[in-house]
């Protein structure tokens, strides 16, 4: 399956709280609060620092991950962006130059 | 002098004329009416109140009277209006209390949005507070009255008032309103509670209104620390069940729980994610009040403790 090339980063104005186990994102679209687990709020962690490819995403998922689940690194990588920018929370930094923090 | 120590017909003539202004602590209400049968009311569950200069700022402005037309002698009815407006049905005319409380209630969840506001019961020792967030129903007024009467510092039985900036809980002080067994209950708990008349047959059953502690009403602008949150559910004829609720859940449950989470958005998710995070977090299930009350001091023990 080949790799999306576009690079993402996290939506201006995301806030995201660290409670262990579970993380809380203020989403800035809808004011809405989601839950997200560890895998998801790292990804969303990652393109907050600077905007990361599904590459980029899925080699840091391999490296995390147990050994498992490295061969699904790919997968989880599409899935969680999908899910990210679906909710609002990412976008592809083509999209838009405000989303290039 | 305190709103008690008014003569009645002062106090009824001052409330016809330029009304009378309550301080709540986080916020001011000017009450207005020439319901006559108001001032006694309010001489026993404002007890403890000043009564304040109504010509100053207030943050809303409430007028209950009596219907007009008809409505004036056939089945007669008192409405109440908010910053001018009707926005509530009328109710009979002799449940003005409820109906005050409740608009009173109405209007500043949809106005004091320089706060978080949370659907829920708080109260303070030591300093540290303890919040009570739930749905209509839960117990959450019962449990708060309890407290409050039980070495705790009442600062609302309805509104969890977060500060932005800190968290930290303002007092937004009003009578408790106990429906239908709490009444009793919580007659029975504390026979020296000062409750007001019973208005039967109101949509909610049957309702009567705790006076705060006259020293509760004096701290009124002494805010608490965050704490212990608390959600609480009666459960007839059961015990004292607890289990912690991890912090991510519990700040989920508050947000929805909010009067006005999503029209303060980033301040208001910054100000509960303080609350939460300076806040151990737990569901409780009760049916025994005392045994409830000894709980949450254990927890709130036990949460002042780990600092």
């Amino acid at each position: 399956m080949p790799h999306d090339d576009r690079r993402y980063a996290a939506a201006a104005g995301v806030r995201v709280l660290d409670f262990g186990d579970e993380f809380v994102v203020f989403n800035p679209l809808s004011w809405d609060a989601h839950l997200l687990n560890t895998a998801a709020a790292a990804v969303l962690h990652l393109v907050a620092e600077a905007p990361r490819t599904e590459a980029d995403l899925a080699a840091f998922l391999r490296e995390v991950l147990r050994d498992e689940e490295r061969d699904a690194a790919d997968q989880h990588a599409r899935q969680l962006l999908l899910e990210l920018a679906q909710l609002g929370l990412v976008r592809s930094v083509e999209e838009g130059s405000g989303a290039d923090r | 002098m305190l709103i008690a120590e008014v003569a009645p017909a002062q106090l009824r003539g001052e409330l016809a004329a330029c009304g009378v202004a309550i301080d709540c602590g986080a916020a001011r209400v000017r009450v207005h009416s020439d319901v006559p049968e108001l001032a006694d009311l309010l001489r026993v569950v404002y007890r403890g109140y000043e009564r304040s200069d109504a010509a100053g700022a207030c943050d809303v402005a409430v007028r209950l009277r009596r219907a007009r037309g008809l409505r004036r002698w056939v089945r007669a009815q008192v409405e109440l209006l908010i910053d001018g407006s009707r926005e509530m049905e009328p109710f009979p005319a002799d449940t003005p209390l409820p109906l005050l409380e409740w608009g009173m209630n109405y209007a500043l969840a949809t106005r004091l949005n320089c706060h978080l506001l949370l659907h829920a019961g708080v109260v303070e020792r030591n300093g540290r507070a303890v919040v009570l967030p739930a749905m209509p129903g839960a117990g959450k007024s019962t449990l708060t009255a309890a407290l409050a009467l039980g070495g705790f510092r009442l600062l609302s039985d309805e509104f969890g008032v977060v500060r932005f900036g800190d968290a930290h809980l303002l007092p937004l002080l009003r009578p408790v309103a106990l429906k239908n067994e709490s009444i009793d209950a919580i007659a029975r708990l504390s026979p020296d509670a000062v409750i007001g008349p019973r208005f039967p047959k109101t949509h909610k059953g049957t309702v009567a209104h705790l006076a705060p502690a006259v020293e509760h009403v004096h701290a009124r602008h002494t805010p608490a620390a965050p704490a212990l949150i608390v959600f609480p559910r009666f459960v007839a004829a059961g015990g004292v069940e607890i289990q912690p609720l991890p912090r991510a859940r519990a700040f989920a449950r508050l947000a929805v729980n909010s009067f006005n989470y999503e029209i303060v958005g980033p301040d208001g998710f910054d100000a509960l994610g303080r609350l939460v995070a300076a806040s151990d977090c737990y569901e409780l299930r009760y049916g025994d009040l005392t045994r409830a009350v000894q709980h949450i001091g254990r927890l709130l023990d036990a949460a002042a403790a780990r600092g």
